[in-house]
């Protein structure tokens, strides 16, 4: 068999798995975008509307315009957190010997947990009146013994991310070590041989190497921060206020709370435009060689 | 049954059949004769409905005597549990989707405008079977009409009271507040004394922190909507607001960590012997103030109607009725099955023979003032048919939930982050105008 | 200098024994208290206590009426397990080919499949409620199966490609200049080598499905209904049941650590045979 046909066999199954069922409700999801449709009053989509919705949010609606500052501010604290522990974790934990191999065991527990208990457990741990974190914050750190925690907004807002951290950053670091492992040890050693510090090791020798897994334990934080629902809406509710309140929670409150599926599904592609949009940076960033054959 | 056979297009078979059962009816009237307008003589035997309802121990109430009806109809019934959270999203997609499964559908009163087309108005049933609204309270009454069509049975629906330490009101001389000026006094000396707040809840989770200020808003002669203007922004809701947070940032009698409770919370804390006040639904009293979880014994709880706002009290009530699927199969059946399910003797039985369990949840005016059903339950119900005598309901809106949502945030925003109450509620007010003006 | 390398070391090692220590503290420690939650009887679920009268009741309430967890466990099980065997390898094979050859229109294909992802399940949930109605695929472990891997394998896909560019190309070419046929050369070189990635697409892909709810909610009813539906059941119209949600935790987390120690092991072999190259 030679390459060239080989190379499509390979792609075609996932392709066609992925297209066949993914393809038919984006479409339905798009045309929904353009039309109007309450759930309270059709079972399908009415009229056709153009650009309604999409203007609605951008010009019509300032609690839309809040969400999307709150979805960014919750994009870039997400993943920077996660991806900095991760790599953390991953420096500290890829080595050989039980100890390690226990550790890397138990950290896939947190990414096992499922969002919605983690959701709930996290918002009792920060309960001032059984709360098992706000107890110990306030034991180590007295002055902080009388902050509730999710009713205030810079807070809540902290405490989200480190939510979603906890979840996403072990997974990522166990990305981040299979990537580490892989790297020729020998590179390494020469690197230690020359008497470069630990630091310059990593800097000029591990990082490099390990770019491409990185490059794309990013571009995965990212589109899971822009996709993150349950802890908003387990955690804080989209409160104090609104601060919380980032685009997905803002969609499906439109979609099943205020019933409109149009508005709600031009959202979601406003979302996605967005995504993409940072998705092209991240490629001309993290991918500069890659060319197109 | 007109109605009905509209929906179902088949007026003419189905017209016939009926003349089939009523005869049947007649024919064996002098040997079995069933309760609750239930026809006899088996008519739907063998048919299986399902029933979709949220988790609570209301419906597994029903679901542990559902062999009777079985029994006496031969009608099976399949329940279908769905997470309260997300009931609403399974019903849109029965309705999306125009199954015809579930048969009968357990809705929130709020939901009632946006779903009732895919409902049966019970009307011409319930005038058939000698059924009237009136056996419920306005409040639970109005939830399950809607424009002047009844479209479910209320099964499960809530009161507002209040909750409070006795034992410490009575060690410290204390009257049982009337007023929110007298809560306001009497929890400052409870604070002072024992360290037991308030147990206020303002997180905007759900909705759920207007339930307190709506009280407060109404008692103080305000509106929320009145023909098709917001106007919960009413220096009568301003003022209720202003008090409302003012129980937390200024007269300081909550409990800490109000600012993000929500209601499961509050009343957690009082059955945790942290709080001395709770204000909120009924069921709480049993389950999370008295339950398995604390130590709190029945003497050291005491009970009564919501506080009054200046010398008015005016309640807000909650129920969860259930409907007829319009594409259901089965409705004649669903229908069997709703007059069972929803018939009083049921509920009386329930509430007294299931109270250890926290089945509590009444809503037959006769049950709750019902002699047997006070005792078993410490006179819980009396008090409820205080609090719902004067209770209403929010506006029958479709986009009633987003705007009360809309509402909570503005509350939690006020009391979180200072904001001011008339330019928080302003806010809140002309995003809602937009979702009315919708229509 | 050797004095001077030697504390230096224990410095080190000391260093990492503490990071170590905090990783276990800070993500095992919730786990456990939640895991204790489960053995709580109600008086102490919300109380810091330590000391408590441990109690099976909460279990044997979840596998009870009206939760029935014994089937769902079941149903979760067959899902995630039939989405991993079928998603591992597929994802392997496509993430291949989108290493290895050049393509037309790699770069906008590779994007395109990731961006299928892009869209919050809440909006795409009742057209797919609508397509699996017509297909008849509703409440059924083909369905659940399928809309999985159509979740996971978009990301599995990107994971895989990310681990086979960090393996060097050249071990490939020699074997094909010897005469190796290109499936020998996946399954002999690249496969071995990829087995860290391997078992962090396998983990994402079991845990995605184990943990999916929107979907499950929606696409089930009766006989396909999953773990994640009924722990989502605990949210009752009466308040959270966090100790039945803590039992039904337990049952969730405990299979996926018995796996993935079973699978570490494994996972080290093959990262030192990745390092000994």
């Amino acid at each position: 068999m030679t390459d060239r046909s080989f190379k499509y066999m390979f792609i075609a199954p996932a392709f066609l798995l992925v297209s066949a069922t993914v393809l038919y409700p984006l479409l339905y999801a798009i045309w929904t975008s353009f039309h109007e449709w309450r759930l309270s009053k059709s079972r399908a989509p009415t009229d056709f509307v153009w650009f309604e919705n999409y203007a609605r949010a951008f010009f019509d609606d300032p609690a839309f315009l809040q969400s999307v500052g709150v979805t960014f501010t919750f994009i870039i604290g997400s993943v920077v957190s996660a991806i900095l522990v991760a790599l953390l974790i991953a420096l500290l934990l890829s080595r050989q010997g039980k100890i390690y191999t226990v550790t890397r065991t138990i950290i896939v527990l947190p990414f096992a947990m499922s969002p919605a208990l983690q959701g709930t457990s996290f918002r009792f741990f920060l309960n001032q009146e059984f709360g098992v974190f706000d107890r110990l914050i306030g034991f180590i750190f007295p002055f902080a013994a009388e902050i509730d925690w999710l009713g205030d907004s810079t807070w809540a807002m902290i405490w989200l991310i480190l939510t979603d951290t906890w979840h996403w950053a072990p997974f990522l670091s166990l990305m981040l070590i299979g990537g580490l492992l892989s790297i020729p040890r020998d590179t390494i050693e020469a690197a230690s041989v020359d008497g470069a510090s630990a630091w310059m090791r990593f800097w000029t020798v591990v990082l490099p190497q390990l770019l491409p897994v990185l490059a794309i334990a990013c571009v995965l934080k990212t589109i899971f921060s822009f996709k993150m629902f349950e802890y908003v809406y387990l955690l804080t509710g989209g409160g104090p206020g609104t601060s919380t309140a980032t685009l997905t929670y803002y969609a499906y409150r439109q979609g099943f709370h205020a019933y409109d599926m149009g508005y709600a599904s031009a959202i979601a592609f406003v979302l996605a435009i967005l995504l993409i949009g940072v998705s092209v940076v991240y490629f001309r960033l993290l991918f500069p060689k890659e060319k197109e054959v | 049954m007109r109605r009905l056979h509209e929906k179902t297009g088949t007026i003419l078979r189905s017209t016939l059949l009926g003349t089939v059962a009523s005869v049947m009816t007649f024919g064996t009237a002098l040997a079995e004769d069933l309760p609750y307008g239930l026809k006899s003589g088996k008519p739907y035997d063998g048919t299986k409905i399902t029933y979709l309802a949220p988790v609570a121990t209301q419906y597994e109430g029903h679901s542990e005597r559902v062999a009777e009806f079985t029994d006496m109809t031969g009608i099976e019934v399949e329940f279908e549990f769905v997470p309260f959270k997300t009931l609403l999203e399974k019903i849109l997609s029965v309705k999306v989707a125009g199954d015809s499964d579930p048969d009968v559908i357990n809705y929130l009163d709020a939901w009632g405008p946006a779903l009732k087309d895919m409902l049966v108005p019970l009307d011409d049933q319930m005038d058939a079977d000698g059924i009237s609204m009136d056996r419920y309270f306005a409040a639970h009454a109005a939830g399950a009409t809607y424009d002047g069509e009844v479209y479910g049975m209320p099964l499960r629906g809530h009161a507002q009271l209040l909750f409070y330490r006795k034992d410490l009101l009575e060690k410290h001389g204390l009257d049982v507040p009337v007023t929110w000026d007298d809560l306001v006094n009497v929890a400052a000396v409870i604070k002072e004394k024992e360290g037991l707040g308030v147990a206020n809840y303002y997180s905007p989770k759900n909705g759920q922190n207007i339930f307190t200020w709506v009280n407060l808003l109404w008692s103080n002669g305000g509106e929320l909507i009145a023909d098709g203007k917001v106007v919960f922004n009413s220096p009568a809701g301003v003022e209720a607001l202003q008090y409302y947070a003012d129980l937390e940032n200024k007269f300081d009698v909550n409990t800490s960590g109000a600012k993000s409770r929500d209601p499961y919370e509050s009343s957690l804390s009082v059955g945790a012997g942290n709080s001395a006040f709770f204000m909120g639904w009924w069921w709480h009293y049993g389950s999370r103030i008295l339950g398995k979880n604390t130590t709190l014994q029945a003497d050291q709880i005491g009970f009564t109607g919501m506080p009054a706002y200046g010398d008015k009290g005016v309640t807000f009530a909650l129920s969860m009725p259930s409907g007829i699927n319009v594409e259901s199969d089965d409705k004649e059946a669903a229908w069997e099955f709703l007059k069972w399910v929803s018939n009083p003797d049921l509920e009386k039985r329930n509430v007294i023979e299931k109270a250890d369990r926290n089945v509590i949840v009444a809503l037959h005016k006769s049950n709750l003032t019902d002699e047997d059903v006070n005792e078993a339950n410490r006179g819980l119900h009396m008090a409820g048919a205080k609090s719902l005598a004067d209770s209403r309901i929010f506006p029958q809106l479709e986009s009633w939930p987003e705007i009360q949502q809309l509402i909570a945030n503005a509350i939690s925003d006020v009391v979180s982050n200072g904001t001011d109450p008339q330019e928080a509620l302003d806010t809140a007010a002309a995003a809602a105008q937009k979702l009315v003006d919708q229509k | 200098m050797d004095f001077d390398r030697q504390t230096k070391d224990r410095a080190f090692a000391f260093l990492r024994g503490v990071g170590i220590a905090m990783i276990i503290f800070v993500f095992l420690g919730p786990i456990l208290w939640i895991f204790l939650t489960a053995f709580k009887p109600l008086s102490a679920v919300y109380t810091m206590s330590l000391w408590f009268e441990p109690t099976l009741d909460n279990f044997r309430q979840i596998f009870d009426k009206p939760f029935y967890l014994g089937q769902k466990l079941w149903n979760s099980i067959v899902i995630s397990a039939f989405t991993v065997a079928i998603g591992v390898p597929t994802a392997l094979a496509a993430a291949y080919s989108f290493s290895r050859f050049p393509m037309k229109y790699k770069k906008s294909l590779f994007f395109g499949v990731l961006a299928t992802q892009f869209i919050p399940p809440m909006v795409v949930v009742l057209p797919f409620f609508l397509m699996f109605r017509t297909l008849g695929l509703l409440d059924t472990w083909t369905g659940m199966i399928w809309i999985n891997l159509s979740i996971v394998l978009p990301f599995a896909i990107w994971m895989l490609k990310g681990f086979i560019d960090t393996i060097p190309i050249e071990m490939e070419e020699a074997a094909m200049i010897d005469g190796a046929s290109r499936l020998r050369v996946v399954w002999d070189i690249v496969l071995p080598v990829c087995v860290p990635g391997l078992f962090v697409a396998g983990i994402f892909c079991f845990i995605f499905s184990w943990n999916d709810f929107l979907y499950a909610l929606i696409l089930t009813k009766k006989e396909a209904v999953t773990l994640p539906v009924t722990l989502n059941a605990f949210y009752t119209e009466e308040g959270d049941r966090w100790e039945l949600m803590a039992a039904t935790g337990t049952f969730i987390l405990l299979p996926m650590f018995a796996i993935s120690f079973f699978i570490q092991r494994h996972f080290v072999q093959g990262a030192t045979q990745g390092s000994d190259r």
